[in-house]
């Protein structure tokens, strides 16, 4: 019960935070001190879970991409876990990693090959060449759960992305 | 940030053959796209962990839809049986890299008769056979 009170002011104690101006903090994730970068990962961990999807692609996809290159393994994990709970919880997360924009995709596929790519889904399979095991296993866990939605294979096997992976691969 | 090109390699190989375990249509869609899965060129006998991660990818494959038949296509499962049938007979075939796979054979033999067992190849295994028993003749 006190646990489930506990929980549930952090939440709200959270949601009052959201205001607050999310550039100041991830700007933090790029500090030279290792202890606020770390602080700054949990804050940023527990904020971007509170923020829709939608959002952190559309507002933040900078921080996000710096994200997925930061030199910190903590960093780059979270980018990837940011985009791995939003590929549970939002229907439209596919479009948002592969498009940079939402809902597009499924209506028009055919035209999808020739349009920009928002990038994101570019640097997630890059992550398959990070040096930590960890991180290369959750890019492979994010790629396979985005292959899972409908068109994601179609979305993986785009002459771009495959001329990347056979690049990763044959390099 | 980035770490050793094999290792890559074969990250991205497991990334598809886990895709190509999926369903038929993604074996398929994965296969069309030349040289993602395993090609004859990632069994490289120089290098005797690569060589182990690529059998273990290849058995692995044998339970994607059509896998089998993929690694017949790429003219896999010959390479297999003749490194089979070398390290069994004795004679090793002419490489600059005899040396290291006799030394590798102790782990190679069981990886690769460990694939012929999952893969349920009973011609491969009748052909591995008969190719033993000429040899052995010989």
């Amino acid at each position: 019960m006190r646990a489930s009170t506990n929980a549930s002011g952090a939440s709200t104690a959270m949601q009052s935070l959201v205001p607050v101006p999310l550039d100041i903090l991830f700007a933090c994730l790029g500090s030279d001190s290792e202890r606020i970068v770390e602080v700054a990962c949990e804050v940023s961990h527990l904020l971007t879970q509170l923020l829709p999807f939608e959002s952190v692609v559309l507002q933040y996809k900078d921080y996000a991409t710096a994200g997925l290159q930061h030199p910190l393994e903590a960093v780059r994990a979270l980018a990837l876990n940011v985009f791995d709970k939003g590929m549970d919880n939002d229907e439209n997360a596919l479009d948002l990693l592969v498009l940079g924009r939402p809902g597009v995709y499924y209506l028009l596929v055919a035209d999808v090959r020739t349009q920009v790519q928002s990038g994101l889904f570019t640097v997630v399979l890059h992550s398959l060449a990070d040096e930590s095991t960890i991180v290369a296993s959750q890019a492979a866990n994010l790629i396979i759960k985005a292959c899972n939605r409908a068109n994601g294979l179609v979305a993986l096997l785009q002459p771009e992305h495959v001329n990347l992976l056979l690049s990763l691969k044959e390099r | 940030m980035t770490c050793r090109s094999s290792i890559v390699q074969f990250r991205v190989i497991s990334l598809c053959v886990r895709l190509a375990q999926q369903s038929a249509v993604a074996a398929t869609q994965i296969e069309n796209t030349h040289g993602l899965l395993l090609t004859a060129a990632d069994f490289d006998l120089s290098d005797v962990l690569s060589f182990l991660n690529a059998v273990e990818l290849a058995s692995q494959l044998t339970s994607a839809p059509g896998g089998f038949k993929l690694l017949k296509q790429e003219r896999i499962t010959p390479i297999l049986i003749g490194v089979l049938a070398f390290i069994s007979s004795g004679q090793l075939p002419g490489r600059a890299d005899d040396a290291e796979l006799v030394m590798a054979a102790p782990f190679v033999g069981p990886a690769l008769v460990g694939f012929f067992g999952k893969a349920r190849c009973i011609d491969f295994l009748f052909f591995f056979f008969c190719f033993f028993l000429l040899i052995f003749f010989i």
